[in-house]
Parts: structure tokens; C-alpha cells; sequence
């Protein structure tokens, strides 16, 4: 199992706006909607917490059965890594703050990954030939500065 | 056919003879100046009667194609930025792709990049050889397509072409692909992309705007976990 995970930065790029987590995969061309519970453990995943300081996050706030809310958790890891918005990481991670919020509606965490692909074509334009300033292809032949 | 251009004296006539070179007597092209103070205006056939010269507002190159756009009479319509080039015999394989397959509303080819010196590839290498649908430069488009669509999101500083190609796409576009080459995307000190953001912000731009402007369903139904 999993203990700790980082954003695959690099082919993904993300950004949020209030409670939604927009990513993208460069590499497949496929761009994803995080809200509500999956937001906010996306958030958490870029802040660098260990995969049992996740659980507990939810744990805290969620009245369901401590069991089902690490599944539900862990499942939708697996669901991120499926997709390569994640990757398994060997750091140590930090220390987060234990959700200071209301207490959720539901008893477990209801994560939902929206996936689209109708723009494939216009986000994987290059993603590998994404360099820095010396071009593509490399420098050394590039068509100059 | 529209070429929108702001101080383009140093490629503006290459990309005006590639046209005009093409185009019937009946044809069009109008050329859109934005406010140039270099000899871009000196730089353009003065006795062509297919030339039309439109004086932009200073507004950018959104606003002087949305002039062009309105501009516009013939059945097709191009657009082109003058630091590039229309390939020999572009303008007849795209049109006739459109007049014998009815059931699309645009056609494409495949692109060349041509580096000049001072330029640089960097991104736009992934279009060599390829159909980039997504240039709007490389297409020829029928003029319900764009009386459907409008013009160009004017407050849009990058990745209008894109975002205007979004748009095409969820009206509907049907897009026909032809073997010719349709543009060769002069690459150059000067290019405007050399300024843009990263792909990476620029795609999170454009996913921002389509989101907010008309959500598309899901790959499949949103895989819930609890």
C-alpha cells in the first residue's frame, strides 16, 4: 500500500479556483476536475502529507467508519495513479493540520475524478518537446537563439 | 481571406504574394492593418484590385481579424498572419476538398516549419509534418462555419487560435483533412508565441475558459468513491 504520493509534475500541470482543482496531463492530452472531497485531497497531496495524515483528515471530519474512509481514500489514490496525476514518492513528507472544518455531510468522503478528453489534440500539442530556451530539438542543432 | 498585421514590413508582401498568387479574380483578400508606423502599408501591391486595405482599431490581432470576419464575402474563408506563408497550391486542395465533400464545414493540411534565422522552434516543432487543427492559419473554413462560431475572443492576449478553435469544435465542426501542406509557420525573432507563457499555463488557460464557458461531459460517468 501506498504511504506517500506527490503530484506528477512535470507531464501535469494543475491549478485551483476556490473549491475545484483543475489538472491536466500533457502527455495524454486528457484534463481532469477535482471538486469538493477530491480537491481537498489533492490539496493535501500537493502540500506534501503523508498518506496517513490524509486518512486522518478525512477521519476527522467524516463520521463514517474509520476503515472505510482510509478505503475510500486509498482507493482514490489509485484512481489518481491510474491516470498519472500521481506517482509514488519517497519523501518524508510534512506534517498537516488536521482539517479544521464542519463536519462533512456524508459519512464517507464522496470522491469523484471528472475526466475529459475532447481536447486531446490542443493540450498534447508538445508536451515532450517542452523545453527551455534552447528549442527543440536539442540546442546543439536547434534552428539558433 | 484576411491577414490582420501591426509593423510587419519585413514579412507582410512574402505572406500577401503567397496569397494573392492562389486566389481567383473574384477572390478576396483583406488585409487588416492595426495601427502599423513601420512601411507595412508600402510593403502591399497598390494596384491589386483582389487587395482590400481595412484600418484596424489599435485593438489587437483578435479585434482586426473580428474586422476581417466582418468584412468578408466570399463563400470560404482563410486567415493568415503575415509572417507566414500559404505553400503552393494550398488554396485549391483545401477548396476543392470542401466543394466535393459537402458534409464538411472546414478543411485542413499539414503544416511546415520554417525557421528563420533568429528563430526559434521551441514549442511549435510539434506542428512539422502534422495537421495542426488547432491553428486556424492551417484551415480553410466554410462561412456558416464562422457566422455560427463569431469572431475571436478579443480580450485574449495568447492562445486566441486555440481558444477560437475550441469554439469551432463545440459548435460542431466538421473538419476534412487534406495531404496538401496548408501553411509554412514562419518561425522568427520577432514571433509573438516567443513571449507567450508556457504550455503548460497556456493549456490551463484554455481548459479554464472552455470549462466556464460551456462544461462537456465527462470521458464516462464520474467515477465516485466512497
Amino acid at each position: 500500500m501506498i504511504n506517500k504520493v506527490r503530484i506528477n509534475h512535470g507531464p501535469v500541470v494543475c491549478e485551483q479556483h476556490a473549491d475545484e482543482v483543475i489538472a491536466i496531463n500533457l502527455e495524454t492530452g486528457a484534463y481532469y476536475s477535482l471538486k469538493g472531497a477530491a480537491c481537498r485531497l489533492w490539496t493535501l497531496v500537493e502540500a506534501d502529507a503523508h498518506v496517513g495524515d490524509i486518512i486522518e483528515s478525512f477521519t476527522a471530519v467524516h463520521t463514517g467508519p474509520a476503515d472505510k474512509i482510509a478505503a475510500a481514500v486509498h482507493e482514490f489514490l489509485r484512481q489518481l495513479e491510474a491516470d498519472q496525476l500521481i506517482v509514488p514518492d519517497s519523501s518524508v513528507g510534512k506534517p498537516v493540520a488536521t482539517a479544521v472544518a464542519e463536519s462533512a455531510a456524508t459519512p464517507v468522503p464522496q470522491f469523484e475524478l471528472q475526466k475529459y478528453s475532447d481536447m486531446e489534440e490542443l493540450l498534447r500539442l508538445d508536451p515532450v518537446h517542452d523545453v527551455g530556451g534552447g528549442g527543440w530539438p536539442e540546442a546543439a542543432t536547434a534552428g539558433g537563439e | 481571406m484576411i491577414i490582420a498585421v501591426k509593423n510587419g514590413e519585413q514579412f507582410v508582401a512574402a505572406a500577401v504574394d503567397s496569397v494573392l498568387s492562389q486566389l481567383e479574380n473574384d477572390d478576396e483578400l483583406l488585409v487588416v492593418d492595426d495601427g502599423s508606423t513601420d512601411a507595412t502599408r508600402s510593403r502591399l501591391p497598390q494596384a491589386d484590385m483582389r487587395l482590400r486595405l481595412l484600418t484596424g482599431a489599435g485593438l489587437g490581432p483578435s479585434a482586426a481579424r473580428n474586422l476581417g470576419l466582418a468584412a468578408a464575402q466570399g463563400d470560404f474563408i482563410a486567415m493568415l498572419d503575415h509572417d507566414d506563408l500559404w505553400p503552393a497550391g494550398r488554396h485549391r486542395a483545401l477548396r476543392d476538398l470542401l466543394v466535393t465533400s459537402p458534409q464538411f464545414d472546414a478543411a485542413a493540411g499539414w503544416i511546415e516549419v520554417q525557421v528563420e534565422p533568429g528563430g526559434q522552434l521551441a514549442h511549435c516543432g510539434a506542428f512539422q509534418g502534422r495537421h495542426g487543427l488547432s491553428l486556424p492559419w492551417s484551415c480553410l473554413y466554410r462561412r456558416r462555419l464562422i457566422e455560427r462560431v463569431g469572431g475571436f475572443d478579443e480580450s485574449l492576449r495568447y492562445g486566441e487560435d486555440s481558444d477560437y478553435h475550441a469554439r469551432l469544435c463545440e459548435a460542431g465542426m466538421r473538419l476534412g483533412l487534406s495531404p496538401a501542406c496548408s501553411l509554412i509557420y514562419r518561425r522568427h525573432a520577432g514571433n509573438a508565441t516567443n513571449r507567450m507563457p508556457d504550455h503548460g499555463n497556456r493549456a490551463l488557460a484554455l481548459v479554464r475558459r472552455r470549462l466556464d464557458r460551456h462544461p462537456p461531459q465527462p470521458d464516462a460517468a464520474p467515477k465516485s468513491v466512497n
